[in-house]
């Protein structure tokens, strides 16, 4: 595995032994799960309201490995597997860039990529071994159109460079101080043996190869070895002395940015990226974090200059346990559970939620998606699979019989009225009020999530509802339908809101419910072809027959995230590649990471446009 | 005390508190007596630099109830609504500005168009992800300002909003979530944690320097200098060789860079002995439960951060634009941008939309409060002040930018002449800006939409 000097990531939630159910629909599922179906016929369907835990033969961590598609592992192993993600090869991926189709390739550019919060703590965690996430104490970010790491709004400010030179300050301090378990692996030589100057060359060249993500010029070296001087002649020790300078190359923005500086900044041409590059957009994108030492030491053999040699780090990154941040930030932000961390549903109206219970919301989602990232399933089952993770909490909210305990388990969904993501707590509560439902909200995340394509901007002034109309206290279909009435809204709410209804059994943390208030749920709806449905099941069955439109969708998502840019224009032929990739495998997550790994796109920029920017 | 003469007897910053001085004593022990009085004084009393002008905002999110919120009448004698009741002890301190629009705020998304031209009164282009912004007002004044004090401005909130995809879209979310601009493409976050702004603002550097040991300081100060020296030639090699776009980012890191180093280098904290800023708030951000001790918390802060001339231009911003927080303390108990200010006309949800703008005003009534109890030299707090109340928005319900609510406080230093309801024709909150700029000392001639100030305020 990694040699990376920081504690290796431990999964947050210990899943129980992985436990399956078979089901006739779920062929491919079981199938992949080598060695741990060992009750097939117990998964049969389970009478209505309650659920069937099957446990199976317990497989721990790596034994699991081996296919793309094995499930979390009992997570206190820590790299013994979070994911037990193939390294075999499972992938098929078709091709090689697969852009050839695109005839020249624009493969856009990049704005110099600062890292995010989140890759901020990530990062020095694996340099510097720190878990204290010092950028909670930073602005928080603003974010992109579709993700955190959009480059073009990752920019800076006085206050974020006040708490970035505080931070650093401690971090470098901390790096050197008597005792600290890394000061050894920076010091890694006897100024009194060899002398001041090789001692502290020796030091900083390392730490600045690992810290800039590419080897440290001589003048950067020269400039970093003065501080050690600076330190002396001012009665100060040695170790202070590389403080210093650790302290100048974390607040650098060869540090805090991630520059691809062109050789010819002026060319037009499109270049393929050096190794260092290539390895920086790897393992910011599946990790969120620095390269490790594997990926350093290949872009330091120039190795990474081909598809084959990517696509292969890929899938070794892919098994590492520092791949959980893809599901948990890609996921998270693309679903809208980040969230979760913020609602606050009023007790008033919804007594039973408590933070447990919005925090086994949020593991649930986490765990589901962990299948479709690292499995072999299609992405289209995400939105009807019948089966979920529940501890006892969310059992117990789902009514759910036979969960108990804080561990969550994989469990059938099969004789219940809930099936698939979109009828999971996480998104239900995340799209509603604290006092009720939002089927606007619930409408406008399927359009924007699911098939990427967000409704129309709302007129200017929105003129008051009609209270002769919409008395005071009548349902929310009731008032929303006054919407799709009144022609000035309709043009949203048409296609928004039916398919917020579909979702209206659910009430606002997702529980279920008949009534909303005193009248009778009514959740017929439409979507936007035309196709009409009565109820969450017919709505994601007809959902799931925008196979097209979902692909599109996924992949601009994939894209935007592995990039750190939102596609424009120029990007429409890759996008379809993508998207044809996908359908292609079987809509399965994974391929479409190896995909765009291998793409142009992610292996090269050009300078500049042929137009000038 | 030669400090007493000078507070007029009345009690405040510049007459400080006997506990304070008697507590600071041994620090004090052997200095001249300009040097614990404070920068602001020393400077004020400097040949030549103006007394100190301060520029504060207050926003409030989604609009107000408009029926609840005029007055009645105009000039001297008009009647506080409802919704200005809590101002009545300072009445003769605030105006109410009626008929005054933000029309560049106009565009197909009411709060992020809005938000977007609050401080700064300019259109914003449908841009995502980047964004095409213009400076604010208040950092107009920040530019001028800053010269005198520790910090350019602060910028403080209650909620900072944090929204990704596709949360409206066609525009950036990075327009949504703040209102102070210093150029187009830079803005200024808000702080929700009111320990981190107290520290901001009061602390000194994360680096222990042993009490009253200047020479460990003066070093400190020295190596955080020398860091900042290397990390300038770093951004300048990266500058040289990028795009436009990752030179604007380069701008961005070498002038927060050089804000820091004018911090480090030429304005060391104000002396404990001079500024109390008290006991630090609680750690962390407080619950919504705590909503009340929140706002308070934040503005002391602010008028501390005065008293102290910290700062002199200062942002609070209550919640943010799409709040969805439930007032219950006010027997709210629904959220409040969802629920509340999209009322669809109904009673109930009007009503419950000005007890909460009563509330907000109440909080306006307590900042000012405080600001008129300190005495200074040419009058108090307030007095030197100009005090920006209003919402992105008009009415909640129709997201209009016409005929905003706002209340104009203090008297710019003489500049103003508060306590009038003024009824204007068609006028820009530009023209506000401008006029207010004018009180802290900056000319514009244009700012926004507007070319030329408001009259009679």
């Amino acid at each position: 595995m990694t040699s990376d000097p920081g504690p290796s990531m431990v999964p947050r939630v210990t899943v129980a032994p992985w436990v399956v159910f078979a089901l006739a629909t779920l062929v491919a599922f079981s199938a992949s799960c080598t060695g741990t179906i060992g009750d097939a016929a117990s998964g049969a369907r389970t009478g209505s309201g309650g659920s069937r835990v099957i446990t199976t033969g317990s497989t721990g961590g790596a034994t699991s490995t081996g296919t793309g598609a094995s499930p979390p592992a009992s997570g206190s192993g820590g790299s013994g597997g979070m994911h037990g993600a193939g390294t075999g090869g499972t992938v098929v991926v078709s091709g090689t860039g697969g852009t050839a189709a695109c005839g020249t390739v624009d493969p856009g550019r990049i704005t110099i990529h600062r890292l995010n919060n989140l890759e901020f703590d990530n990062t020095v965690r694996d340099l510097l071994g720190d878990t204290t996430q010092p950028a909670s104490t930073f602005p928080p970010d603003t974010g992109g159109a579709n993700f955190d790491n959009n480059a073009d709004v990752l920019g800076m400010n006085p206050l974020l460079f006040e708490r970035l030179e505080s931070a650093t300050d401690a971090l470098a301090n901390a790096a050197v101080a008597t005792g600290s378990p890394s000061l050894s692996k920076i010091v890694t030589c006897d100024p009194a043996k060899v002398g001041d100057s090789t001692c502290a060359t020796t030091v900083l060249t390392s730490f600045a190869r690992r810290a800039w993500r590419r080897q440290p010029t001589s003048d950067e070296i020269s400039r970093l070895v003065t501080f050690v001087s600076l330190a002396k002649s001012n009665g100060d020790g040695f170790n202070q002395g590389i403080a210093l300078a650790i302290k100048a190359t974390l607040v650098s923005p060869n540090f805090l940015f991630r520059p691809e500086l062109d050789p010819d900044p002026s060319a037009t041409s499109p270049r393929l990226l050096n190794s260092y590059e290539v390895a920086s957009r790897l393992s910011y994108f599946l990790w969120s974090s620095m390269p490790d030492d594997t990926l350093a030491a290949a872009a330091d053999a120039n190795q990474l200059q081909d598809v084959a040699s990517v696509q292969k780090q890929a899938t070794r990154m892919l098994a590492d346990p520092k791949a959980s941040q893809l599901v948990e930030t890609m996921g998270g932000e693309w679903f809208g559970t980040y969230k979760m961390a913020n609602v606050a549903p009023l007790a008033a109206s919804f007594p039973s939620y408590d933070a447990a219970l919005g925090a086994a919301m949020l593991q649930e989602t986490t765990l589901f998606l962990t299948d479709f990232f690292m499995g072999t399933d299609s992405f289209l089952d995400a939105l009807d699979a019948p089966w979920t993770y529940v501890n006892g909490r969310l059992a117990q909210h789902y009514g759910l019989n036979g969960v108990t305990g804080t561990s969550f388990q994989k469990v059938s969904l099969d004789g219940t009225q809930r099936l698939g993501l979109l009828m999971q707590g996480s998104m239900l509560t995340t799209t509603s009020f604290p006092t009720r439902t939002s089927p606007v909200r619930r409408g406008q995340w399927v359009l924007a999530n699911i098939l990427c394509s967000p409704p129309p901007s709302p007129p200017d002034n929105v003129p008051p509802l009609d209270q002769t109309v919409v008395p005071p206290g009548s349902s929310q279909r009731v008032q929303l339908e006054a919407h799709i009435a009144n022609p000035a809204c309709a043009g949203c709410h048409q296609v928004m809101d039916p398919l917020g209804f579909g979702l209206e059994h659910f009430d606002g943390i997702g529980h279920w419910r008949d009534l909303d208030g005193t009248a009778p749920i009514d959740a017929t709806g439409q979507l936007p072809g035309g196709q009409t449905f009565d109820g969450a099941m017919q709505m994601v069955a007809a959902l799931k027959q925008q196979a097209p439109a979902i692909s599109d969708c996924v992949s601009r998502k994939m894209f935007a995230y592995s990039l750190g840019r939102d596609p424009g224009p120029a990007d429409q032929c890759q996008l379809t590649q993508l998207s044809s990739q996908f359908a292609k495998a079987n809509y399965n997550i994974r391929s479409l990471i190896m995909q765009m790994v291998a793409s142009d796109t992610f292996r090269m920029r050009r300078p500049v446009a042929p137009g000038g920017i | 005390m030669a400090r007493r003469s000078v507070s007029r007897g009345v009690p405040g910053w510049w007459s400080i508190p006997r506990r304070s001085f008697l507590r600071g004593g041994a620090a004090m022990i052997g200095l001249p007596i300009l040097d614990i009085m404070g920068p602001s004084l020393k400077r004020a009393q400097a040949a030549g630099a103006p007394p100190p002008r301060r520029f504060v905002t207050f926003g409030i999110p989604a609009g107000v109830n408009t029926a609840a919120w005029k007055p009645t009448g105009t000039g001297t004698g008009y009647t506080l609504s409802s919704t200005l009741m809590p101002l009545a002890p300072l009445k003769n301190d605030v105006s109410i500005l009626m008929g005054v629009n933000n029309n560049p705020a106009n565009g197909p998304r009411g709060h992020t168009c809005g938000i977007g031209a609050f401080l700064t009164c300019f259109k914003i282009p449908m841009t995502d992800p980047g964004v095409t912004e213009s400076i604010s007002a208040d950092q107009v004044a920040a530019n001028y300002l800053k010269q005198f004090t520790k910090l350019p401005s602060i910028e403080l909130t209650t909620r900072i909003l944090h929204e990704t995809p596709n949360a409206e879209s066609g525009f950036s979310p990075a327009y949504k979530n703040v209102v102070s601009w210093t150029n187009a493409t830079t803005s200024l976050p808000f702080e929700e944690v009111p320990l981190n702004a107290f520290n901001r603002l009061f602390g000194t550097s994360t680096t222990t320097i042993p009490a009253g040991n200047s020479t460990a300081a003066t070093k400190q100060a020295m190596y955080r200098k020398s860091v900042l020296d290397s990390v300038a030639a770093d951004i300048a090699a990266i500058a040289a060789r990028g795009s436009a776009a990752d030179q604007a980012k380069m701008d961005q890191y070498l002038t927060s860079l050089r804000q820091l180093e004018t911090e480090i280098t030429t304005n060391p904290p104000p002396s404990p002995s001079s500024c109390m800023p008290g006991t630090p708030p609680p750690a962390g951000r407080p619950s919504d439960m705590n909503i009340q001790a929140h706002v308070k918390q934040m503005l002391d802060i602010m008028v501390m951060a005065m008293q102290c001339d910290a700062t002199r231009v200062l942002t609070f911003y209550y919640e943010n634009t799409v709040t969805s927080i439930v007032h219950s303390f006010l027997n709210v108990n629904v959220d409040y941008h969802g629920s509340v200010t999209h009322h669809n006309n109904d009673p109930q949800k009007l009503a419950w939309y000005a007890t909460v703008n009563n509330w907000q005003v109440s909080q306006l009534a307590y900042l000012l409060t405080q600001m008129k109890a300190i005495q200074e030299p040419d009058g108090t707090l307030l007095d030197n002040s100009v005090v920006f109340f209003s919402s992105e928005i008009s009415d909640g319900n129709s997201h209009s930018h016409s005929d905003l609510p706002i209340v104009l406080a203090g008297r710019g230093g003489g500049m103003l002449t508060p306590g009038r309801a003024i009824q204007f024709q068609n006028a820009n909150v530009s023209q506000l800006f401008i006029s207010m700029l004018a009180t802290v000392g900056v000319s514009v001639k244009s700012f926004g939409d507007g070319t030329s100030p408001l009259p009679g305020i």
